[in-house]
């Protein structure tokens, strides 16, 4: 399954999601409602429904929707807690515990029945009496031995049963595009030779070989199974092509070991008859058949292969975490010893030099090598690419777009992009918050969009990148853009602000209202987002950071929303430069070019020292008298570092190019708070302190 | 209940000073604000810091201020030396480093240090001093450590 990489984090952070509701709960039922309690299990649960949401399991995020109704009454103190919704509340949490936990062993989310849950909150949420015992979330136990009943009840072995495919609505939706594209579905079963050895890297060709053709949308078992090899022999896929049958036949007869490759077309119309009729016999244990999940219900997959093993959920191995958490702290501790071995290294180094220890030397080198690795990997643990967290939200935008009939295409920019592991744990649900409101209210509907004259489908960006001294992270989209005066009406309705107050502010600070808790000017309430939380967690989060969160919008133009992250932890390539003895680090990302110049070649205009490059006329600044550098020499050479800062550019004359380097950015500490003109130091090779120039400060 | 004159001596018995020369006059800070104490290094100058901070160094990886004392209490400069030390403090989760002429040794003080105004009669000066300790005749001053490192109030 596509989502399989992102699952230790889901689980991990739905684990961490489920205990603050517990702890929250149990508060609440000790203590009585507290504000501050209910809007904190509130969030939990808004972040634990968008996960789930995004990871695709729905049921999941049905209960934690209904859930979250419930808490937004008591938060409104519009329904009074008392016993039976807090035990309500409670169960809820078990049954939750137990999809994610049947998730992460590979299971459906669905073994476990929810709806008389769903019932019952819903029922509380509409102020109705709560119904007489409802049954508590009972598991539908036994959902292998179903499972293993299956076969015998399954339709026809030979022949391809669509139910093989387990073809839910969205996968109708792109076979019925897919046909009006002129392409179609073809169903693929393929069944290996007995006697394959290597089945995952057979199934791994065919994929292959099909993707050159078209698209497999669909794989039963999941890709991810198929990777590892948890299945018989045979495994059935989608494929979406322009090609015909022949085509696909001729494609995977060049690959051995195949024993029988069976085509069928897979017409959309004619299979939404076919396909409920045909699921719920496949899996008595899935109510909800039809929508079954792409996650495979174990229960359902002896159908596709009535031959197989009879219990094949039995031989899932639990999901096992591939990472180990750990205590930034002892990264922290990690790198600073890390930090004291070199520099103790380079000394012996010296010590060997100046005696001639040619044995020490030589011993060092081999110390110098194993260092220089370990260094890299303790830099290294604690930086991740923003990637790990982007990669989560183009399969979120597709769906969010589909259930909101929309059309809307996201791109992303500067994923690679490396920022502090604790940045990234914290950084994906604010984003996530962003993306949906673009989606939800920034987007158009087509149609409106048309009527606007703009291009029917929606322009969704999430660029991240250094900038200055900070990494930037925007979210942008070409959509209605935010109307200062309704959010001002909004703001005085809600009480967040005076009338008298909203006057006042010009129409950009009116905007950066919606960063106010319990602001929502979102009309109903969707399942996407807005319900007044979303903003203000942004903004709590991102501030927790020491990051910064603004917006810019124009009307019918678009939003840009802009999360600013300090760099301090950063590791950044940096060009060291020389001024007379004293060395500075300037960011890669601020530089344009490096030249070499002759004293003569820098001009005046007005006073002010230039130079002229390819016809443009840059100011400079001359280090060594910016920062009064003790002058020891003269240089007849210069250099020129042409740096930029927005659209401004600027010559900063150096004496010497050193090189350039990755630099770790360490903050210069409370003592230089007032020093705008540094945005940090680092520590050089050799043991020394080096500071970093911030270039945006540098050309005020 | 207990005498005053037994309390204070009870908090001075077991008071330790980390002593260190300036020029000729010897100062003090308690052993409870010392972290360690290292041989000059390479110090990075930080243009536009303020005059007494000498600049930074590497500890172990992380960037240390270091604070020139000689200018800081308005004294005189002199050459370093091979005695020349840096002693890191730490004081109220600030660290930084002071810069001395030589460290002599850690001593015991037993009585309570005169309080520095009724000795010194400089006004300028007395900010960073908080009092001064007598051991047999041998006088050390003592640090207005929160003073000294100066820790940026509003506005600056």
């Amino acid at each position: 399954m596509e989502n399989s990489q992102y699952m230790d984090m889901f689980l991990d952070e739905s684990h961490e999601h489920l205990q603050s509701l517990n702890d929250g709960l149990l508060s609440l039922e000790e203590n009585g409602e507290a504000v501050a309690v209910v809007n904190e299990i509130f969030r939990n649960a808004h972040t634990l429904k968008g996960m789930s949401a995004t990871m695709g399991f729905n049921k999941i995020a049905e209960l934690t929707h209904e859930m979250e109704d419930v808490l937004d009454l008591i938060r409104k103190e519009q329904l009074q807690i008392n016993e039976d919704i807090i035990d309500t509340l409670f169960k809820c949490l078990d049954s939750l515990e137990q999809m994610i936990d049947n998730v992460g062993n590979g299971d459906p989310e669905d073994l476990v029945d929810v709806s008389d849950l769903v019932k019952k909150l819903s029922s509380i949420s509409k102020g109705e009496p709560a119904p007489a015992a409802a049954a508590p979330a009972a598991p539908a136990a036994g959902a292998p031995a179903d499972g293993a009943a299956a076969p015998a009840a399954a339709p026809a072995a030979g022949a391809l049963s669509p139910a093989a495919l387990q073809l839910s609505d969205i996968d109708m939706d792109v076979l019925k595009q897919a046909k009006e594209g002129g392409l179609q579905g073809i169903h693929i079963r393929v069944t290996l030779s007995e006697t394959c050895v290597l089945k995952s890297a057979r199934s791994y060709m065919v994929m292959n070989a099909l993707d050159e053709l078209g698209d497999v949308v669909k794989s039963v078992p999941p890709a991810e199974d198929l990777e590892q090899e948890k299945f018989d022999r045979s495994f059935d896929l989608l494929l979406v092509t322009g090609s015909e049958i022949k085509a696909v036949e001729d494609a995977l007869g060049s690959i051995s070991e195949l024993e029988k490759v069976e085509c069928e077309i897979v017409d959309p119309d004619a299979k939404i008859e076919a396909a409920p009729a045909a699921a719920p016999a496949a899996a008595p244990a899935a109510p909800a058949a039809p929508a079954a999940k792409p996650a495979a219900p174990a229960a359902a997959k002896p159908a596709a292969k009535p031959a197989a093993k009879a219990a094949p959920a039995q031989h899932k191995k639990p999901h096992q975490s591939q990472s180990v958490r750990v205590d930034i702290d002892k990264l922290d501790t990690l790198m600073n010893l890390m930090g004291e071995l070199v520099i103790n290294k380079v000394r012996l180094e010296q010590i060997g030099q100046t005696h001639r220890l040619a044995e020490l030397t030589e011993t060092l080198e081999q110390m110098d090598r194993v260092t220089t690795d370990l260094q890299n990997i303790v830099m290294k643990v604690r930086m991740v690419p923003v990637s790990a967290v982007f990669n989560r939200f183009p399969r979120m935008v597709r769906d969010v777009s589909k259930e909101l009939d929309k059309e809307i295409n996201l791109t992303i920019e500067g994923e690679e992009t490396e920022l502090d592991r604790t940045v990234i744990d914290e950084i994906g649900d604010p984003i996530m918050h962003l993306l949906r409101n673009s989606l939800d209210h920034g987007i158009e509907h087509p149609d409106d969009r048309e009527a606007k004259g703009k291009p029917r489908t929606g322009e969704v960006g999430l660029i991240a990148r250094h900038e200055g001294n900070n990494v930037v992270i925007m979210v942008t989209d070409d959509g209605a853009g935010i109307d200062p005066d309704k959010i001002r009406q909004v703001a005085i309705k809600k009480g967040v602000i005076t009338e008298e107050e909203a006057m006042k502010l010009d129409d950009a600070d009116a905007v950066r209202l919606i960063f106010l808790p319990g602001f929502s000017t979102a009309e109903k309430i969707s399942d996407i987002s807005g319900r007044g939380v979303g903003m203000d967690v942004v903004r709590s989060k991102i501030e927790a950071l020491s990051g910064h969160v603004d917006v810019e919008t124009h009307i019918n133009e678009g939003s840009v929303f802009k999360i600013k992250l300090p760099l301090t932890l950063a590791i950044i390539q940096a060009m060291l430069v020389k001024v007379q003895e004293e060395m500075y680090a300037i960011p890669l990302g601020s530089i344009d070019s490096t030249i070499n110049i002759q004293p003569t070649d820098i001009k005046t205009v007005q006073n002010k020292e230039v130079i002229v490059l390819r016809g443009e006329i840059i100011p400079i600044i001359r280090l060594e008298s910016a920062f009064q550098v003790p002058h020891v020499k003269d240089t007849n050479e210069l250099f020129v570092v042409v740096v930029h800062a927005g659209e401004t550019k600027a010559g900063i004359v150096v004496d010497n190019l050193i090189g350039q380097q990755e630099i770790v950015i360490k903050t210069l500490g409370k003592l230089f708070t007032g020093l705008k003109m540094f945005s940090g130091a680092t520590v050089l090779g050799d043991g020394r302190v080096a500071l970093i120039l911030d270039v945006a400060t540098m050309m005020q | 209940m207990a005498k005053k004159k037994d309390e204070n001596k009870q908090e001075f018995e077991s008071m330790q000073v980390v002593a260190f020369k300036l020029r000729d006059e010897e100062y003090g800070v308690s052993i409870l604000n010392v972290q360690e104490i290292r041989n000059l290094t390479d110090i990075t100058r930080v243009p536009f810091a303020q005059d007494y901070i000498k600049g930074v160094i590497n500890l172990r990886g992380s960037v240390l201020p270091v604070i020139d004392l000689k200018q800081r209490l308005g004294l005189e400069d002199s050459p370093y030396t091979e005695n020349t030390r840096i002693v890191t403090i730490t004081e109220d989760d600030v660290h930084v480093g002071i810069l001395v002429d030589a460290v002599t040794e850690v001593l015991n003080l037993t009585s309570k240090p005169v309080d520095a105004k009724k000795a010194i009669n400089n006004k300028e000066g007395m900010r960073f001093l908080s009092g001064i300790g007598n051991i047999d005749g041998r006088l050390i001053v003592m640090l207005n450590l929160p003073e000294i490192i100066g820790l940026p109030q509003e506005g600056k």
